[in-house]
């Protein structure tokens, strides 16, 4: 009796601990309660152009865009660009130089070879960065310092994206003419069992063309480009690690996003364990929360839930991150979709794509392949929330 | 070992030069005690002085162990009285901030020549051995001459000049101190020139000389 | 062999002490304060080497006003959006406690900068990251600097009151490089303080061709990009203060000196006996000089580390000081950390061994040079006691020679303090004669049959050697003491009086107010007399490079109070009247400040070139002005010239002068004024009354010449307890001779005569050479160094009253010695008299 209370108090305070420690990583911002702040409801419905705007009463937005791109000799090129928006305060200032709002932008450009990426701040209120507000007139206009992404229609399309990264100077022009995709139910997407959500619509469709600039060296590439637009108060679950992230461009027309939220605690101890025999943590729990969007070439959309994605990692590799430490990520997926009847294998254009930040995380192009190993699209992955090998 | 020949020294005083030794000749041999007699002032010490190489005369040769002084620098001096000669003067010349022990071995640390059964009778024979750890000072005359002879014979030197070495003390401390000084002067090997006035003293040599006007003559 | 030598040779120390306390002392003493100077002057040099960078970020150019007006935010984004991110808005300002001290503010946009800052920086600088959050959301932090946060007495969270009732952002106190007093702050922080909207300038980092020249296309015109020069102007700029503190270290180097050579003859004479029997035992000459040069390096070091530690602890004690007089003279920043250089060990450690060789040499050579027996007879003492006094005046000569060669031709600082250095050691060598001569005289003086008279003098002069190297350094010390006691209080009367005319409105309006500019013309509208205005003076200015040093032009009105009684040190004409009735009437006039003169060379009458808007124009010098305080070249012209020939001059304030409060019950004019004021919108903080600034200026003057008297005062005290220690080894050296005296019937009154009158005469006599030798060196400092060094010149004040005290003072001294010293003698007496028959 005494061994078994031990060790149940032994389980318990290390879960604590374990608690504890992920508590503490960068994406903690992402998991502070949202008092005081909008709270995200079901059932509120997503009205354009409005909802491409910004929603200052909700704590955390992005507008998301990634690319896939060939250039002319055929090979892949991938972009991508975020604007962040974070308010500080529940009643934020938004005018001045006191204004509550901070902007963050990443941008990265994967090349044939090489994965290059940067990362600016900004305060909000004062010009330095934002979005602006609809007045029905001037269009949609997303910048911070130089980088800007502007359409003078206030539907986001057509519009111009320019930023640089490094010596890379990126100028595109972007186009669409599909209908926008309410991911989740009708745009309410939950991230977890406790009723964590967030507002999350996307735009797959979008074709893109134009240079990128380096050493007086240009490149001319075209594409598919993919937007994400997310905003809540609070996106992840205090027992959420990270997620993992596809946007998938297949060739037949058809596009698919599926993303996994990871959860730690009851199997923490597991997982670290394999992880440090090295092992890959093949199947995830049945807690991660699992959801999906299915777009087919027509454009309808199919909501997919955690019983009609099965995702699982196939194998994991060490990559470099800041100072040389090693980071150990699962690389290559298998996403099965029964219902659909869809079987794909997702592998990265190469490894070494990722962001070491201030939030570091993973994201670059990858390549599709169906079971006959085929190659049947391409798209972007998003890995966050993983601890350092070391 | 010593050989003088027609020593003259002079000094310069306000009445006009004061003519000390006088075509003064003098040997002595190894191993031997001689004793110094004469009247106050008549040049004892500066005899003395002189064959120690700390002062010079105006004409005549000191041979001292083959050596002519006259020929030897200062640092050659120096040397020699380092090795082979021994000073026991009437201010015990201790030095005052070391301890009784290392003033009996200092000089023999400076020529680094021990000799540890030697030493131990120096200090058993002249009875140091409870005054070891004090510092001069702390003293009696006579035990400060004691340890004045220690230091002087330990590294058994070829000769040793003293200067009315019982001159401060009493009679009796005197004779007791004579008697174990020549002894050891002889245990050691030692040639012993000594000054005195005392014809008491004179008697623990084995051979007396007067130095009167200038010269010596046996006596 | 060496080892027996030496033991016998160390072992002195071992029994005495004190003896080697005191040589510690003076080692420790002349290198501390020497290595003090040394490591707080490097320091700084550093320190201005990182002038370029804020918080760590380059800042090569600015970005400025040219009318020194501030700059608009838009302007600022612009540059941002064009893609240039190594640009940091700025905004410096100053706001005054209640007890009227002055605070520097630094902010700027703390969330770009640390954007731009490399990851370690980063770390150090923002350490958590909830806590640089709080820096940029309100109610913000003020970052202030441990040493501020001390004189204020403020703790994590503190809220700094100020003088108009406003408080600062809740304190951080963690200070980053280059920060020096300052606070830091968030930009926004500063908009609520200051209550602007605009920045002062913007710092730009790195840039290549094309980015420059694109930066200046995107400029406005009446923004300009110009290169920062602050390391140079500041290392230029700041060069006679630190050549002035190294000048004092090296007097107190000396000073320390002086102890060391008396330590060194004390350990020697002690152990003459030692030495000489030692050579009796056939130790050679060389051997023993050999033991005492290994026993002189191992002193060094042992000097050299207990110095440094020493010096670094007084650096650390005096840098607040310092960095606060550089800050109000120069406007530099040093870091509040100081670190130390192996160079400065190195030198500190050959400075010390120099010292002691030196101080070794001389004695030593006496002692060894003579035939063993001989070396100790008081006759040849004596006689070595007179040559060695002959030959010090002798060698005075040729210093005196040279000191007057080098008067004539004196140029810059460096010479100035040679020539101090070669006058104070050529009077302290000359000392010695002057004390013979002395005692010459009082022996003359006492009648001859008074036995303890004459028994006085003699033992005076058997003192003599002793007391010789205390006097000399007390000499020193008083003559120090006294001279720059003299320019500090010369500088302060001057000071003063400079104010009273200089700042003798009554209030003073801040500048970048439109208000006051309605206020007073409606104040002064024609045909109306106001109830409280009685004049008013408003300035203009330009800052340009004049031989390429930083320089001021300003426009004044000609006809105002204090143009009218501008304090000219140098005229055109025949009164000072006359030289500013031509400055008045004629535009092609101009007034210099001192420094131009002195420092730029600058003579009267002489015709200069200024570079305006129409190209370069001349204008003839027609007088000098006293600019204390200020490190900057500057002219004065009338305000219609300045403002008919530089488009972008910036507004320097205005003057008011108030009438006399009428006799009946109303407002005084002051109220009247301030009420006028807040009702035109000018905020309580945008204008100082007359006292308020006076006493701001006064207290920034203490502040700068604190240092100055800090090393003053340490000097004296050196030199006291040099004195004070060599007096209380003498006694105790003499206490069996003493004894003899109690011995022989003497009482304790005769005793005290006896031993009381030498000194007394050798103290009076130093004491009346340090007065004429301070003045001199006083008039030097004053007259010639100031001048050369800073480009000031001022009326010297001598007054006899610091003289009296510091004379009261040593008086102090000795009779405290004396009184310790009879003490002890009581003490001992007993066992000194039971040991009286025992000496050979």
């Amino acid at each position: 009796m005494k061994i078994v209370v031990t060790l149940l108090l032994l389980f318990w305070s290390s879960l604590f601990f374990s608690q504890l420690v992920v508590a503490q990583d960068v994406f903690q911002v992402l998991r502070d309660n949202d008092v005081g702040y909008a709270e995200v409801k079901r059932g509120v419905p997503l009205i354009f152009p409005q909802d491409h705007f910004p929603h200052p009463d909700y704590r955390i937005e992005w507008w998301y865009m990634t690319a896939n791109l060939k250039d002319q000799q055929g090979q892949d090129w991938g972009l991508q660009w975020t604007l962040f928006r974070q308010s500080l305060s529940p009643d934020a200032n938004l005018e001045g130089w006191d204004s509550d709002q901070i902007w963050m932008a990443h941008a990265a450009v994967t090349t044939p070879d090489k994965h290059f990426f940067a990362q600016r701040f900004s305060r909000g209120g004062i010009d330095q960065a934002g979005v602006n507000q609809l007045t029905g007139s001037n269009g949609f206009d997303a910048w911070i310092d130089d980088w800007r992404w502007q359409s003078a229609s206030d539907t986001l399309f057509p519009s111009t994206l320019e930023f640089n990264v490094g010596e890379h100077k990126v100028s595109f022009e972007l186009k669409t003419q599909d209908n926008w995709v309410l991911n989740g139910d009708d745009g309410f997407s939950q991230k977890s069992a406790q009723g964590q959500a967030s507002y999350y619509y996307s735009q797959p469709n979008i074709t893109l063309k134009g240079t990128i600039k380096t050493q007086g060296k240009t490149t001319r590439l075209s594409g598919n480009a993919w937007l994400d637009r997310e905003w809540s108060s609070q996106a992840l679950a205090q027992n959420q690690k990270g997620w993992d992230w596809f946007s998938l461009h297949l060739n037949d027309g058809s596009k698919l996003m599926v993303y996994q939220l990871r959860h730690d605690a009851e199997n923490k101890l597991e997982d670290d364990f394999r992880s440090k025999e090295g092992l890959s943590t093949n199947e995830f729990t049945a807690e991660s929360w699992i959801s999906g969007s299915w777009i087919d070439t027509t454009g309808e959309v199919t909501h997919l839930g955690k019983d009609d994605i099965k995702l699982r990692s196939i194998s994991a590799r060490q990559i470099k991150t800041k100072k040389s430490r090693l980071i150990t990520l699962p690389l290559d997926w298998s996403i099965n979709l029964p219902t659909l009847n869809r079987s794909l294998t997702i592998k990265p254009l190469y490894d070494q794509q990722w962001l070491a930040t201030s939030f570091p995380y993973w994201e670059g192009v990858v390549l599709v392949t169906d079971d006959m190993n085929q190659s049947v699209g391409n798209g972007y992955m998003e890995l966050t929330g993983y601890q350092l090998a070391n | 070992m010593l050989s003088i020949k027609n020593l003259y020294k002079s000094f310069g005083q306000p009445g006009g030069e004061v003519c000390v030794l006088d075509g003064l000749s003098f040997t002595m041999q190894a191993a031997s005690s001689v004793a110094l007699l004469g009247e106050s002032g008549s040049g004892k010490s500066t005899l003395l002085h002189l064959i120690a190489g700390l002062d010079k005369s105006q004409s005549g040769d000191i041979e001292f162990s083959g050596k002519q002084l006259s020929t030897l620098n200062e640092s050659a001096l120096a040397n020699m009285r380092r090795h082979q000669i021994s000073l026991v003067f009437q201010q015990f010349h201790l030095i005052s901030t070391l301890s009784v022990f290392d003033n009996i071995r200092f000089q023999a640390a400076l020529c680094q020549r021990f000799d540890n059964a030697f030493e131990t009778q120096l200090i058993d024979r002249l009875g140091l051995s409870s005054l070891l750890k004090k510092l001069p000072h702390q003293l009696s005359r006579g035990q400060q001459q004691r340890v004045a002879i220690a230091r002087a014979l330990l590294h058994k030197p070829k000769l040793v000049l003293a200067d009315e070495p019982t001159g401060n003390l009493d009679e009796q401390s005197s004779l007791e101190v004579m008697a174990v000084f020549t002894d050891l002067v002889k245990s050691a090997g030692s040639s012993l020139l000594m000054v005195t006035h005392s014809k008491e003293m004179a008697t623990f040599m084995q051979r007396s000389v007067l130095l009167h006007n200038g010269r010596l003559s046996d006596i | 062999m060496k080892q027996a030598i030496l033991k016998a040779l160390l072992s002195h120390y071992w029994r005495h002490p004190w003896q080697a306390l005191f040589l510690l002392l003076g080692l420790t003493a002349g290198v501390g304060l020497w290595s003090a100077v040394q490591i707080i002057n490097h320091h700084a040099e550093v320190s201005y080497a990182q002038a370029d960078s804020l918080l760590g970020v380059q800042a090569n150019y600015w970005i400025r006003n040219r009318s020194e007006q501030g700059i608009a935010q838009a302007d600022y984004i612009e540059l941002r959006r064009a893609g240039f991110r190594q640009i940091f808005p700025v905004i410096e300002g100053q706001v005054i406690t209640p007890d009227g001290q002055l605070i520097s503010i630094i902010a700027t946009d703390l969330l770009a900068l640390r954007q731009s800052m490399p990851e370690e920086t980063v770390d150090q600088t923002f350490n958590g990251i909830d806590n640089w959050l709080q820096l940029v959301q309100k109610p913000y932090r003020a970052w202030v600097p441990q040493q501020l946060a001390d004189e204020f007495a403020l703790i994590q969270g503190d809220q700094l009151q100020l003088r108009d009732g406003r408080q600062l952002p809740p304190a951080l106190i963690q200070a980053q490089t280059q920060q020096g007093r300052r606070i830091f702050m968030d930009i926004s922080a500063a908009f609520t303080l200051f209550d602007t909207d605009q920045f002062n300038y913007i710092t730009v980092g790195q840039l290549t061709t094309e980015q420059f020249d694109l930066l200046t296309s995107l400029l406005p015109d009446s923004l300009a990009l110009v290169q920062n020069q602050q390391q140079l102007d500041l290392s230029e700029l700041t060069q006679s203060l630190h050549t002035h503190l190294s000048a004092m270290s090296l007097l107190s180097f000396a000073v320390g000196l002086f102890i060391v050579f008396n330590a060194v003859r004390f350990s020697l004479w002690h152990r003459r006996e030692t030495l000489m029997n030692l050579r009796l035992m056939g130790v050679s000459v060389k051997a023993l000089i050999s033991a005492i040069l290994f026993e002189t390096l191992i002193w060094s070091l042992i000097g050299t580390v207990s110095g440094v530690i020493c010096g670094l602890t007084i650096g650390n004690w005096l840098l607040p000081g310092l960095s606060q007089s550089l800050f109000n003279l120069y406007g530099a920043t040093i870091d509040a950390v100081i670190a130390l250089q192996s160079e400065t060990l190195l030198l500190a450690w050959g400075i010390t061994l120099v010292g002691l060789l030196w101080a070794l040499a001389w004695p030593m050579y006496l002692q060894l040079k003579h035939d063993v027996l001989d070396a100790n007879s008081p006759t040849l003492r004596h006689q070595a006691e007179n040559s060695s006094r002959q030959q010090l005046a002798l060698f005075s000569l040729p210093l005196l020679i040279m000191a007057f060669i080098l008067f004539q031709t004196m140029e810059t600082a460096v010479a100035g303090f040679a020539l101090l250095g070669l006058l104070l050691f050529a009077a302290a060598w000359l000392l010695p004669t002057l004390l013979a001569l002395g005692l010459k005289f009082a022996q003359a003086c006492v009648p001859k049959q008074r036995l303890i008279g004459r028994w006085m003098v003699s033992d005076g002069w058997s003192q003599m050697p002793a007391f010789r190297s205390a006097m000399m350094a007390l000499l020193l010390a008083m003559t120090a003491n006294l001279g720059v006691g003299t320019l500090v209080d010369s500088f302060r009367s001057a000071f003063i009086g400079w104010l009273e005319v200089r700042q003798n409105a009554d209030i003073y309006v801040n500048s970048s107010q439109s208000n006051i500019v309605q206020l007073l013309e409606s104040e002064q509208a024609p045909g109306k007399t106001s109830l409280w205005l009685a004049d008013s003076h408003r300035q203009i200015g330009i800052t340009t490079r004049w031989q390429d040093q930083p320089t001021l032009v300003n426009g004044a009105d000609t006809r105002a109070p204090d143009s009218l009684r501008f304090p000219l040190a140098q005229w055109l004409g025949d009164t000072p009247d006359d030289a500013l009735a031509l400055w008045r009437d004629n535009s092609n006039y101009i007034l210099a400040n001192e420094q131009l003169h002195y420092l730029g060379g600058l003579k009267l009458g002489q015709t200069i070139q200024l570079d305006t808007d129409q190209g370069p124009v001349d204008y003839q010098v027609v007088g000098f002005f006293y600019d204390y305080g200020n490190p900057k070249f500057q002219f004065y012209l009338s305000y219609e010239e300045v403002a008919k020939r530089w488009k972008y001059h910036y507004s320097r304030g205005t003057a008011l002068w108030l009438k006399p409060d009428s006799t009946s019950n109303g407002p005084s004019s002051r109220q009247q004024a301030e009420k006028s004021f807040l009702a035109n919108g000018i905020n309580r903080a945008d204008w100082i009354s007359q006292d308020e600034i006076r006493t701001l200026s006064v207290n920034i003057f203490e502040r700068t010449f604190a240092i100055t008297a800090a090393m003053n005062s340490l000097t004296l005290i050196v030199a006291a307890i040099a004195l004070l220690a060599s007096l209380l080894a003498i006694m105790q050296e003499r206490l069996p001779e003493f004894a003899q005296w109690r011995a022989l019937g003497v009482n304790t009154r005769e005793q005290f005569l006896i031993i009381c009158s030498p000194l007394l005469i050798f103290v009076v006599i130093a004491w009346l050479l340090a007065i004429p030798l301070g003045a001199v060196l006083s008039w030097l400092l004053i007259q010639k160094l100031n001048i050369v060094s800073f480009g000031w010149s001022m009326p010297m004040l001598w007054k006899m009253a610091p003289a009296w005290q510091l004379g009261g003072l040593v008086l102090v001294i000795v009779i405290v010695t004396l009184l310790l010293s009879l003490l002890q003698l009581r003490r001992r007496l007993p066992d000194a008299l039971a040991e009286l028959g025992e000496l050979s």
